[in-house]
């Protein structure tokens, strides 16, 4: 057994540095006997297999949930309330809502990437079944088509920093200035075009100039990790 | 309270204590049990270790022998959980098992209660170790202990001891009496007042998430003798000392991280009620007190910290100051409207609560199980005890404290890769004097 310079407690036998500073264990009388192979510690080496949580009955609490009110309101839109389709939206709701929630209860393995694409769709088809209830679809296909797919995209590179590069919660605030920077920029695009207007930045390129102030100050923080570490314990998160 | 009144108390808390259904005795989860299973997550289940440590390498197969014959005394043990459509409840298990088990390295795993039939403690054997690992569902460290101490027993016997049933070493022939499985809270939460909860945001230590799932454990073992020696010098009890000493680390490691505004130091230190109000039960009945210092008040040195410490636990653990707090706690469970509301509901609100007041409430969590005492023919064959509070709810140390003849154990559990803290403990004992052995599975 030898003692760790730095923090003066009797280490146990089988551990090759201090876990307290990390120092290693180097004993002079021991140059010659450095493997600690053989030696047998208090803890086991087996790493046990967490058991995955099975989430199907949430899945299906929320199938339940989703179709009753789907079910129910096509009844009532059909026999009582019939003056026109307004379980259209709603049915469309929980649609939508389900496809974003309940395949990952009911296949914990499937892709966020393919989850968020096939949302996306739905949206987009939900989005079109609105516009039965209007006078003109111009709208669905100049503002929010373009502007459910720009979402789309953004959503799915963010979430894909997310998962890959840093789950922070600094880093997430820096997803989502960039979201809606460029988010509000290609909004005032569509709506600038929407009005039959010349496209001029006005109110979004406020908006993108804050964020991306905010974006490179978040990036900085990132980036240097001395900063950050310094952030997160000075503000206590 | 005359011993009539006492006694149509504890008969009426029995009864309500659990239910016959089917000819089975289901048991609602206690006051403190019932807040656990909310706060279930992937990567969290409040799961607590104990450990005995023999001088011989374990034999699984008279281990398993010894678990059979053991679990049968313990039948709020021998369940599993149920969700009904306003509470949870334990239901008596059938199933084969619990099986023991080559023991692993991180150790504290969450348990999935949500199939059915799913055992909520797990026995593990490595070396000369047996651990229990129990569901806080169940009970507390003190009705654990008492599974461990009954286990060991049985196994020595099965060895070929005569180990008589004395201490926390029950008899597995006589049929438990009804006193063990009651929710004593229920017995004494009679205050006429309700004190209100402290809710006060204090200094959370932060540091790099270990990989899922990770438990990283220090062990120091050291010489009560030693320890009691320094507390004395303090003019102070040990856990006073102890508590003193993990509050100067804390404080330590706030000043290291220089931040803008200093906040509170607290520790979530559960009380053992047994020791104030007597109940022989095998299930939860501890309560919280937050020994604390604020540096915003001035800087503390060592000796005005265990001041601090020794007069607030003077202050507060006494049957009138635990009384209330136990009443405050019931008060929430006994409310008709909270009553009548679906458990889903309840369980989005409790958790939300937990993860937005009472987590914030504490730096660290500390417990101290003090000094087990086994019959004197089992003594020759243990070697220590030791006690894990199990993986924290957000990244923080948990530090358990469990004594046994002259060997003192302090566990710490962490899921985070930083150490400050339990080098500023060890390192500030090793100052005063005491001799620390580390062990780890760092």
């Amino acid at each position: 057994m030898s003692y760790c310079v730095q923090c003066g407690v009797k280490l146990e036998q089988s551990l090759k540095s201090c876990p307290l500073c990390h120092t290693p264990v180097i004993n002079p009388n021991e140059l010659n006997s450095t493997d600690l192979s053989d030696v047998i510690g208090p803890f086991s080496t087996i790493k046990g297999e967490v058991e995955p949580m099975k989430k199907h009955d949430i899945g299906l609490w929320l199938t339940l949930v989703f179709g009753s009110t789907a079910i129910a309101c096509a009844i009532l839109n059909l026999f009582v309330f019939d003056h026109n389709y307004w379980s259209i939206p709603v049915i469309g709701a929980c649609i939508v809502l389900w496809i974003f929630f309940c395949p990952r209860m009911f296949l914990p393995k499937i892709s966020i990437y393919l989850n968020l694409l096939v949302t996306a769709i739905s949206v987009i088809f939900y989005e079109f079944a609105i516009t039965f209830m209007t006078k003109s679809d111009r709208w669905f296909f100049e503002i929010i088509l373009p502007t459910t797919l720009v979402i789309m995209v953004l959503v799915t590179i963010s979430g894909f920093f997310y998962k890959v590069v840093s789950s922070s919660l600094i880093a997430s605030a820096l997803y989502l200035f960039v979201d809606v920077g460029f988010l509000s920029v290609a909004l005032e695009c569509y709506i600038d075009r929407f009005m039959g207007s010349e496209v001029h930045l006005f109110w979004s390129a406020i908006v993108f100039s804050v964020c991306a102030v905010i974006s490179i100050a978040l990036s900085a923080i990132l980036s240097i990790k001395r900063l950050r570490e310094t952030v997160r314990k000075r503000l206590h998160f | 309270m005359n011993k009539t009144t006492a006694e149509r108390n504890l008969n009426n808390n029995i009864d309500s204590s659990f239910k016959h259904v089917g000819g089975e005795t289901w048991y609602p989860l206690d006051l403190s049990a019932i807040v656990y299973p909310t706060l279930q997550r992937r990567d969290f289940s409040s799961v607590y270790r104990l450990s005995v440590l023999l001088k011989e390498e374990i034999k699984p197969d008279i281990l398993q022998q010894a678990l059979n014959r053991t679990l049968p005394r313990f039948p709020t043990y021998k369940v599993a959980m149920r969700k009904g459509l306003f509470w949870r409840f334990l239901e008596p298990n059938h199933r084969p098992g619990p099986f023991v088990q080559e023991d692993v390295r991180n150790f504290c795993m969450p348990m999935s209660f949500r199939s059915k039939g799913r055992w909520l403690i797990r026995i593990y054997y490595h070396g000369c170790r047996i651990a229990l690992e129990a569901h806080h569902s169940l009970g507390d460290g003190t009705g654990g202990m008492h599974l461990l101490h009954t286990l060991t027993a049985e196994y020595l016997r099965l060895l070929g001891h005569e180990i008589p049933n004395k201490y926390m070493v029950l008899n597995i022939d006589k049929e438990p009496h009804p006193e063990e499985l009651e929710d004593a809270y229920m017995r004494y939460s009679n205050a006429k007042f309700r004190p209100p909860r402290p809710m006060e945001k204090t200094y959370r230590i932060r540091g790099t998430l270990e990989p899922f799932f990770t438990f990283q454990v220090i062990d120091g073992i050291m010489s009560v003798k030693d320890v009691m020696a320094v507390a004395a010098k303090y003019k102070c009890t040990v856990t006073e000392y102890l508590n003193s000493v993990l509050l100067y680390a804390l404080l330590k490691k706030q000043q290291d991280d220089k931040p803008f505004k200093e906040l509170p130091v607290k520790i979530a230190m559960p009380v053992n009620l047994r020791r104030f109000f007597p109940s022989k039960t095998l299930r939860n009945f501890i309560t919280m007190i937050y020994p604390s210092i604020d540096p915003r008040l001035g800087d503390y040195t060592f000796e005005e910290i265990i001041k601090q410490v020794h007069h607030y636990m003077r202050y507060y653990i006494n049957d009138k100051f635990l009384r209330g707090d136990i009443t405050t706690n019931a008060a929430t469970q006994q409310n008709p409207f909270i009553r009548v509301v679906p458990l889903f509901i309840k369980d989005v609100v409790v958790r939300t609560f937990y993860k937005k007041v009472q987590d914030l409430n504490s730096s660290a969590g500390l417990t101290n199980m003090g000094a087990m005492k086994v019959p004197e023919e089992m003594i020759p064959f243990i070697d220590r005890f030791d006690i894990y509070m199990g993986i924290p709810f957000s990244p923080r140390t948990n530090c358990a404290i469990i004594s046994f003849q002259d060997t003192l154990t302090i566990n710490f559990a962490s899921c985070i890769k930083e150490t400050d803290v339990e080098r500023y403990f060890f390192t500030k004992l090793v100052e005063d004097g005491v001799h620390v052995t580390i062990e780890s599975n760092r």
